[in-house]
C-alpha cells in the first residue's frame, strides 16, 4: 500500500523535449530511454552529413528563432515523409528548423542537448527521485492546447496557438473542487497564466495567488491539496524575468525556479506526503527520438463524451500524442533512480489523477482521454520508516556552453514579446468581452514585452474588482 | 444595501480618480480602442464607461492628466508628455520585498525574478522624463518638468539571503541590490489661488483667512539603495516662493503682520538640501501548522498576516542667502506601517455545521471573506469553509507624522513653510480629517492615525490625533485633538492613495472631505 499523496505540487515549464534536457541521463542509468549518442536527423540540405545529437546545448542562443511546433510542423518533425501514420521515424527536426531559420548551420542546433553536467538541478531530482521516460505532451502541437490538456484534457477543439476562445470555455479539473469535497486548489503565478482566461476562474479569482508567497505558504502549511505552478513567461520590464525555459528564455532561471519550489517544499510540514511534479507542456520543436503514440479510445468508455475535435485547416480528433516531454518525480517517498514507464502518460495524467485524489467520486471524467490516461496515485512506494529524511542539496544552476547570459539579457529593452504572452493577452481580452467588460486596449498593437505584461495585469485586475476573491 | 452600493460607486469614482491621475498606472491603452466611447456612455454599463475613459487618460507618450490640486484649489485637468524605459527605479518605495527577522516566515524575495538584466557595458542607462501642464477650476495650475536618470557603473552579481538562497542583483562594490542608483531632476512652477491661514499655533481661533502662493523649484536628488528594502536619499533644491499681496477682506496680507505670520512681506530664495533614510520592507507571519484536509475540531483559523514597514527620516536644511532670519533646520519622521490582516482555515466547516441563526450568519460572513461566495446552504455535506482556504479580513494602517523646525535665536520659520496639521496639507497628507485643511499652522507638528479597510466595498474607519505647538516639548499627548470617521479607501502597493470620508470629532458636526495622494 503506497503512501497516499495528500499535497500534489506541479510545475510545468515550457518547450523542451525529454531528450533535449534529459537525453543524456542515459549515460548514468542504461535503463533511461534516453540518448546513445548517435542518434541522428535529415540534414537541412541534400547531399551533406546527416545531423546527430550533441551535448552542447547552450544556456541561450541555440534555438533563436523559436523553433516552430504547430500541427503541420509537428507531422513533418516526427515524420521524415510528412507522413505520421505508423511509427514515425522522427527524422525531420533539422529540416522543419530550417524552414524557419534558413541557415543550416544554425538548424543542426536543433539536436543539441543538455547534459546532466549542464543541466544539474532537474539531472539531479531525475536521478535523485523519478524520471519518466514514458511522459508525452497530450497534443502535437503548441503550449495553449497543451496548457489546456493539463487542466481540463481536452483543449475546446483548439489545435493551434491562435485559438484565444478556448481557454474561456474550457471546463477544468478545478471546477471538481466544488463544495462537496473537502479538498481544495490554488494556482500560483507571476503574474501571467491561461487560466486567468477561463470562465470558471474568473468566478473564483481567489483561487489564484502570488508566486511571492509560495515559500511561506509551503513552509506553513499552507499548501492545498493541489497546487499548480506558472512559471513567469515573459519580462516584464519591472525586474521579474521569465523562468518558463520556453526558448529563448535562459534555461538557468528555470533550474532556479525548480530549485526554489523543491527546497521551500523540503521545508514543508507535509513533505512527507507531497508528490512534486515537474512537467514541460511541449516539445517546442526541439528533437525527441522516442514516436508519439497513437491513443485509441477503450470501447468500454464510449459512454463518455468524445475530446471536441479540431476545425479546419488541421482537423484532428486527438488520437495521437505530442512529442516525449520531460517528467520528473519528486517525493521523500520516491527511492532514488526509480524509472517509471510502465504505461505511457500524457497530460491527461494529471486531470486524471487529481480527480481520483481530491475530487467527488461521483463526478465522471471529462471525456474518454481522461478515463483512459495512466493515473500516477500510486508512485509514493516508500512507506512508514522507509520514507527518506534526507534533502538533496541543489547546486547553483549553470549557464552552459559557455555563453554569457549577459548576451540575453543585454538585449534591447524592452523586449520583443513573445507569441505565447500575446496570444495570453487575447485570450484575456476574449474573456473580457465574454464577461461584458471592457479589455484594456487592443492586444493586437502591443509592441513589447513590457506593453504586454502591463496589459495582462490590467486586465487581471479588471477581473478581481468585478468577481473580488480571497486573501 | 442601497448604502453599500452608493459606497461602492464612491470607491468606483475615487478609483477613475486615482488611475487617471497616477502616471505609475499607464497602461497600454490606446485611443482606438475608444472609438465608441460616446456611444457606451448611452450604455448602462459603468465598467465600460470607466476602461474607455481611463485610455484618454494613459496613452503614451501624450495623454490627458487629472490631478488633486493642494487643497483648495480644487481639481485639475491638464495635458503629461511622458516616456519612461526604467526597469529598476529606486524612486519608488517599498524598494522591493525585503526580509525582516523575528517574524515566523519572512517573505522570500520573488524567486521568478531570476537573473536580472546587465547593468554593465551601459545597458540599463536609462532615463524616465516627463512633461506635464494641469489647470483647475480656481485659476491655479501647475507645470512640471522630471527626468530620472539611472546612470551605468553596476555590475551583474549575486548574493545568498539568510535562508541560503542565491538572488541575483546588481553589484556597486560592496552593496548588491535589485535597484539601482538613480537621480531624479525635477523642475517646477505652480500657482495656488487659495492656501488657508487660521493664525499659527493650536489654538489660533476658527476665522479662516486665504493667500495666494506662487512656487518655482528645480531640484536634483539622488537615491542610492544599500539594500533592496533600504535607502539612503539625498538632494539639493532652489525653492523661491511669492506671496502676491491682495486686498480681499479675508486676505492674509490685509489681517496680518509679518510678526503674526513670519514671512508675509519678503520672502527670499531658498537653497533647501536634505538627506532621509527610507526603508520599505515586507514581511509574513504564518505560524507553521500541519492540518490536514478531514480536520474537523481545533482551532478554527490561524493568522496570515503580511506587514509593510514603509519608513522614512529626513533631516531638511532651509538657507536663505543673505536672509539669515528665514533660515531653519527642519527634521521630519514619516512611517506607514500597513498590515494585511488574513488568515488560513484549520478545521473545515460544513452546512450542517452551522444550520442555525448567529452560526449561519457568522459561517456565511466568512465564506464570504474567505472567497466562497455561492454555497449552496440546502446541502448539509456541502464545504461552507476548507482547511487552509485563505481568508481576508481587512487592511489596518499605522501612520505617523512628526515635522519638528530649529531656529537659530534670531531667526523664524516663515509660516507658508510651516507644516499644518488638519484636513490636507499643502502636500495632500491627511492628518485630523474632522478640521478644515491648513487648519492649525506651528513650527512643530504631530499627528497619528489608524486607518482600517475593511474587506468589504473598501470601507474605511479611521480615527485620527494630532496637534502643532511652538516647540517639541508643547506637542503634549493631552493637548492631542482626535476625530473619527468612516469612508472608502483605495489602496495602491500597501499605502491609501485615494479616499471620501465623513469624520467626526471637531465639535461643529460632521464634515465630509476627500483626498488624492500627491501626483505633482
Amino acid at each position: 500500500m503506497p503512501t497516499q499523496i495528500t499535497r500534489l505540487v506541479v510545475l510545468m515549464l515550457e518547450n523542451r523535449s525529454f531528450d533535449h534536457m534529459l537525453g543524456f541521463l542515459r549515460k548514468t542509468n542504461p535503463a533511461i530511454n534516453g540518448l546513445n549518442g548517435d542518434e541522428w536527423n535529415y540534414p537541412a540540405a541534400e547531399g551533406t552529413a546527416n545531423v546527430t545529437v550533441s551535448d552542447d546545448a547552450g544556456d541561450v542562443e541555440d534555438l533563436n528563432p523559436d523553433p516552430n511546433h504547430e500541427f503541420a510542423h509537428v507531422t513533418n518533425q516526427i515524420s521524415s515523409t510528412g507522413d505520421p501514420v505508423g511509427n514515425p521515424d522522427m527524422k525531420g527536426f533539422v529540416r522543419d528548423y530550417f524552414e524557419d531559420c534558413k541557415d543550416a548551420v544554425h538548424a543542426a542546433g536543433i539536436m543539441k542537448c543538455f547534459t546532466p553536467q549542464t543541466l544539474p538541478i532537474l539531472s539531479t531530482l531525475a536521478t535523485q527521485y523519478a524520471v519518466c521516460d514514458r511522459w508525452f505532451s497530450s497534443v502535437p502541437g503548441s503550449t495553449i492546447p497543451n496548457r489546456l490538456f493539463v487542466h481540463g484534457a481536452s483543449s475546446a477543439g483548439s489545435l493551434t496557438q491562435d485559438a484565444i476562445a478556448a481557454p474561456f470555455v474550457l471546463h477544468t479539473i478545478f471546477e471538481s473542487f466544488d463544495d462537496t469535497t473537502p479538498h481544495d486548489f490554488a494556482i500560483y503565478t507571476a503574474g501571467s497564466s491561461i487560466l486567468f482566461a477561463n470562465k470558471y476562474l474568473i468566478q473564483n479569482m481567489g483561487k489564484f495567488r502570488d508566486y511571492a508567497s509560495f515559500v511561506v505558504d509551503a513552509t506553513s502549511g499552507n499548501l492545498p491539496a493541489y497546487t499548480f505552478i506558472e512559471p513567469a513567461y515573459d519580462d516584464d520590464g519591472e525586474g521579474t524575468f521569465a523562468s518558463s525555459q520556453h526558448p529563448d528564455f535562459p534555461v538557468d532561471r528555470g533550474e532556479g525556479l525548480i530549485r526554489d519550489v523543491y527546497n521551500a517544499l523540503t521545508r514543508s510540514p507535509d513533505w512527507k506526503s507531497t508528490l512534486f511534479l515537474i512537467l514541460y507542456d511541449e516539445h517546442g520543436g526541439i528533437f525527441d527520438h522516442v514516436s508519439p503514440p497513437v491513443v485509441t479510445r477503450n470501447p468500454i468508455y464510449n459512454n463518455l463524451p468524445d475530446v471536441q475535435h479540431s476545425g479546419p485547416p488541421d482537423v484532428f480528433d486527438f488520437t495521437r500524442l505530442g512529442v516525449r516531454v520531460p517528467a520528473v518525480f519528486v517525493s521523500p517517498c520516491i527511492p532514488p533512480n526509480t524509472l517509471i514507464n510502465d504505461r505511457d502518460y500524457d497530460h491527461c495524467s494529471v486531470v486524471s489523477t487529481v480527480r481520483k485524489l481530491f475530487c467527488n467520486p461521483a463526478n465522471q471524467p471529462f471525456n474518454w482521454r481522461e478515463a483512459q490516461a495512466a493515473t500516477f496515485e500510486n508512485v509514493l512506494t516508500l512507506t512508514g520508516a522507509d520514507i527518506r529524511n534526507d534533502v538533496v542539496p541543489l547546486p547553483d544552476p549553470v549557464i552552459s556552453g559557455g555563453i554569457s547570459i549577459s548576451a540575453a539579457a543585454a538585449a534591447p529593452v524592452p523586449r520583443a514579446p513573445t507569441d505565447l504572452t500575446v496570444l495570453m493577452a487575447g485570450a484575456m481580452h476574449n474573456a473580457l468581452q465574454q464577461q461584458g467588460l471592457q479589455p484594456p486596449g487592443d492586444y493586437t498593437t502591443l509592441a513589447n514585452s513590457t506593453q504586454v505584461s502591463a496589459y495582462l495585469k490590467q486586465a487581471r485586475q479588471i477581473l478581481q474588482n468585478v468577481a473580488g476573491g480571497g486573501q | 444595501m442601497t448604502l453599500l452600493l452608493r459606497a461602492h460607486n464612491l470607491f468606483r469614482l475615487l478609483a477613475v480618480g486615482f488611475m487617471l491621475s497616477s502616471t505609475s498606472m499607464a497602461l497600454a491603452q490606446t485611443y482606438a480602442s475608444c472609438k465608441g466611447f460616446s456611444e457606451s456612455l448611452s450604455k448602462n454599463n459603468l465598467h465600460f464607461k470607466i476602461d474607455c475613459l481611463e485610455a484618454w487618460f494613459s496613452e503614451d507618450p501624450a495623454h490627458l492628466t487629472f490631478s488633486g490640486m493642494p487643497p483648495g484649489n480644487g481639481m485639475a485637468f491638464g495635458g503629461m508628455l511622458e516616456q519612461n524605459n526604467h526597469y529598476v527605479s529606486p524612486f519608488s518605495l517599498p524598494a522591493g520585498p525585503g526580509i525582516v527577522s523575528g517574524l515566523s516566515s519572512p517573505q522570500q524575495p520573488d524567486f521568478t525574478t531570476g537573473k536580472l538584466p546587465s547593468v554593465a557595458d551601459g545597458s540599463l542607462w536609462s532615463a524616465d522624463g516627463s512633461l506635464a501642464a494641469v489647470f483647475s477650476t480656481n485659476g491655479s495650475w501647475v507645470t512640471t518638468g522630471a527626468l530620472t536618470v539611472m546612470p551605468k557603473g553596476y555590475q551583474d552579481g549575486h548574493r545568498t539571503d539568510h535562508t541560503g538562497v542565491q538572488i541575483s542583483c546588481n553589484k556597486l562594490g560592496p552593496l548588491c541590490t535589485k535597484q539601482i542608483l538613480g537621480l531624479h531632476l525635477q523642475a517646477s512652477h505652480r500657482s495656488l489661488q487659495t492656501i488657508s491661514f487660521y493664525g499659527i499655533g493650536p489654538d489660533s481661533p476658527l476665522v479662516k483667512y486665504v493667500f495666494h502662493e506662487n512656487d518655482t523649484f528645480a531640484s536634483v536628488r539622488a537615491a542610492l539603495p544599500l539594500a533592496d528594502w533600504f535607502t539612503f536619499e539625498s538632494g539639493a533644491e532652489f525653492r523661491l516662493t511669492e506671496l502676491p499681496h491682495t486686498t480681499a477682506s479675508n486676505s492674509v496680507s490685509a489681517n496680518f503682520t509679518t510678526a503674526a505670520a513670519p514671512g508675509l512681506s519678503s520672502q527670499p530664495g531658498f537653497g533647501h538640501y536634505h538627506f532621509a533614510l527610507r526603508t520599505g520592507p515586507i514581511a509574513i507571519l504564518s505560524p507553521r501548522t500541519d492540518d490536514q484536509d478531514d480536520n474537523h475540531t481545533g482551532p478554527l483559523m490561524k493568522p496570515y498576516v503580511q506587514f509593510t514597514f514603509n519608513n522614512s527620516v529626513e533631516y531638511h536644511w532651509y538657507s536663505a542667502p543673505g536672509h539669515s532670519a528665514s533660515s531653519f533646520q527642519q527634521f521630519v519622521e514619516d512611517s506607514d506601517e500597513n498590515i494585511q490582516l488574513g488568515a488560513r482555515v484549520r478545521h473545515y466547516v460544513q452546512v450542517g455545521d452551522a444550520k442555525t441563526g448567529a452560526e449561519h450568519f457568522w459561517d456565511s460572513v466568512l465564506a464570504k471573506t474567505c472567497g466562497d461566495k455561492n454555497i449552496d446552504w440546502s446541502k448539509p455535506a456541502n464545504y461552507v469553509l476548507k482547511v487552509r482556504q485563505p481568508c481576508g479580513f481587512g487592511d489596518l494602517d499605522l501612520v505617523s507624522h512628526v515635522a519638528a523646525s530649529r531656529t537659530g535665536p534670531d531667526s523664524t520659520v516663515p509660516f507658508y513653510l510651516q507644516p499644518t496639521v488638519g484636513g490636507s496639507d499643502i502636500d495632500s497628507r491627511l492628518s485630523l480629517r474632522a478640521w478644515p485643511n491648513y487648519r492649525f499652522r506651528a513650527p512643530y507638528a504631530l499627528f497619528v492615525q489608524t486607518n482600517y479597510i475593511l474587506p468589504f466595498y473598501n470601507v474605511l474607519v479611521f480615527y485620527d490625533a494630532g496637534t502643532v505647538g511652538p516647540t517639541f516639548s508643547s506637542l503634549s499627548f493631552g493637548g492631542l485633538r482626535q476625530d473619527a470617521g468612516f469612508g472608502v479607501a483605495l489602496s495602491f502597493k500597501g499605502r491609501i492613495a485615494a479616499q471620501g470620508y465623513l469624520a467626526l470629532g471637531a465639535g461643529y458636526g460632521p464634515t465630509f472631505g476627500y483626498n488624492f495622494t500627491k501626483f505633482f
